[in-house]
C-alpha cells in the first residue's frame, strides 16, 4: 500500500507491515533529506503532493511492480511538508522468499516513484533562497506517459 | 507530429502553405516559399544552411536578398487573419532590427510572424556560426520594435494533435463555453496564488486551457515536459473538456 503521511516516517512500522512468514528476505530504500543538490547548500526541503491522484498512482506502481517481481509484499510511505536534514522523505519496503525479487522490486518501486507520482519539493538553500526543483529525467518521461 | 503541417487543410479548402502565401501576397510585393532542397521551382528559396529549421531559412532569405526587409511567417498559423499582417507592417519600424508581435503567453518577441530587416542579417549569420538555432533568442538579442500581443489565437500554431483539435474547434466555431475549476499544487500554487480557481473556458482540450492560463499569469513553464489530470487522473492533452471537469495541470514531479 502507498501512503501520504505529514508524520516522520517509521521505517521500522513498515517492515513489520510487510513481515510474513513465506518471506525469506526483506529490502528496503530510504531517501533522506541531504545537504547539497547540483553544487548548492540545502538546508531543508518542503514536499507537496497532489494528494488523491499521489495515492491512486502510488498504489497503481506497487501493484504492477508486485505482479512483475516473486515477492510476498511492498508498501511504501512518502512524508509531505518541511522536512530537516537526515529526516526520511520517503521509505520503500518489500518482502520476498529469496533476496533477488526484493531489491529489483525495491529498485523499480523507488524509481517509478520518482518518475510520475505527483509530488514535488522546494529546496531551502544556505543563502535563504528557494526554489522548486526541476527534475528533467521526469519531463523526459512526461512526453511518453500512456495512461 | 509526423506529418507535413504546410500540407494540413484547416480553412478556406487551402494548405496551410497555399494559406500563408496568399495572406502574405495581399500585402507584399513578392512572396517565396522556404523548402529544404533546392527543386528548381520559382519563387523559392532553398536552404543554404543545412537543415537546421526556420533560422536558417531566415538566413536563406536574407541570403539571397540582403537588401530588403523579410516579412518571415511560419506556415502553421491557421487562425492568422491579414489584419495581424497588416498591423506589422504598419507599424513596421527600420530603424529597428526587426518588428514583431509580443507572445501573449510570455511577452518574448514571436520571431515566425515578423519583420526581419537587413540589420538583422549579422546576428543571424552569427547565431547560426555558432550553432545557436533558435530564433526568438536572436531577436531578444537585437533592437527590437516589439508590438503588442495580438491575443492567444491568432499565433497558436499546430504542433500537436491538442493544438490541432483546439485550432479545429474555433475555425468551426464548435466550441462551448465551459466551467473549469483548476487546481493548482507547489509552484504552480505559488505561481498563481491560488489553491483552486473556478474558470469560464472556451477551449476544448486542457492543452488550450494551459495555455489561457499561462497567458493568464504568464507563467515561466511550457506544456512539453508536463502531464495533466482531468477529475483526479491522469489524461491525455486532448482529453474533451466538458462542464464542471476539475483539471490540474502536473510540472515535472519530484518526490524521493
Amino acid at each position: 500500500m502507498f501512503q501520504l503521511t505529514d508524520q516522520p516516517i517509521d521505517p521500522r512500522a513498515l517492515c513489520d507491515a510487510v513481515r510474513d512468514p513465506a518471506a525469506g528476505g526483506f529490502a528496503s530504500f530510504e531517501g533522506w533529506v541531504r545537504n547539497h543538490h547540483q553544487g548548492r547548500d540545502v538546508t531543508s526541503l518542503e514536499y507537496e503532493a497532489f494528494p488523491a491522484l499521489a495515492q491512486k498512482e502510488g498504489n497503481r506502481i506497487l501493484a504492477k511492480i508486485s505482479s512483475q517481481h516473486d515477492i510476498v509484499a511492498a508498501s511504501c510511505t512518502h512524508r509531505t511538508g518541511h522536512l530537516q536534514l537526515g529526516d526520511i522523505a520517503i521509505c520503500v519496503v518489500v518482502s520476498a522468499a529469496h533476496r533477488d525479487a526484493a531489491f529489483d522490486a525495491c529498485r523499480d518501486i523507488i524509481d517509478s516513484i520518482k518518475s510520475t507520482v505527483p509530488i514535488w519539493k522546494k529546496e531551502h538553500y544556505t543563502d535563504g533562497s528557494a526554489s522548486w526543483v526541476k527534475c528533467h529525467a521526469c519531463s523526459d518521461h512526461a512526453l511518453h506517459h500512456n495512461h | 507530429m509526423g506529418s507535413d503541417k504546410s500540407e494540413l487543410i484547416l480553412r478556406d479548402g487551402l494548405t496551410q502553405k497555399q494559406r500563408g502565401v496568399a495572406l502574405l501576397n495581399c500585402v507584399c510585393d513578392e512572396v517565396f516559399i522556404s523548402t529544404c532542397e533546392d527543386a528548381g521551382e520559382p519563387n523559392t528559396i532553398a536552404d543554404a544552411f543545412g537543415p537546421i529549421g526556420p533560422l536558417g531559412a531566415i538566413a536563406s532569405a536574407q541570403k539571397a536578398d540582403p537588401d530588403s526587409a523579410w516579412l518571415i511567417l511560419a506556415c502553421d498559423l491557421p487562425l492568422l487573419e491579414k489584419e495581424q499582417l497588416e498591423i506589422l507592417i504598419e507599424n513596421r519600424s527600420n530603424s529597428h532590427d526587426a518588428t514583431y508581435f509580443s507572445s501573449a503567453s510570455d511577452c518574448l518577441p514571436e520571431p515566425l510572424c515578423a519583420i526581419w530587416e537587413p540589420t538583422s542579417a549579422k546576428a543571424v549569420q552569427s547565431a547560426i556560426a555558432k550553432s545557436k538555432q533558435c530564433p526568438r533568442s536572436v531577436l531578444i538579442q537585437l533592437n527590437g520594435h516589439a508590438l503588442p500581443s495580438p491575443g492567444l489565437w491568432p499565433l497558436a500554431n499546430t504542433n500537436t494533435e491538442a493544438d490541432l483539435i483546439e485550432i479545429r474547434a474555433r475555425l468551426d466555431q464548435s466550441s462551448t463555453v465551459k466551467n473549469i475549476t483548476v487546481s493548482y499544487f507547489a509552484q504552480l500554487r505559488e505561481l498563481t496564488g491560488t489553491n483552486s480557481e473556478p474558470l469560464q473556458t472556451d477551449s476544448v482540450t486542457p492543452a488550450g486551457l494551459f495555455e489561457e492560463i499561462r497567458a493568464k499569469y504568464q507563467l515561466p513553464l511550457k506544456r512539453k515536459g508536463m502531464m495533466v489530470a482531468v477529475n483526479g487522473d491522469f489524461t491525455d492533452w486532448s482529453h474533451p473538456l466538458s462542464e464542471d471537469e476539475e483539471v490540474v495541470f502536473i510540472p515535472p514531479v519530484a518526490g524521493g
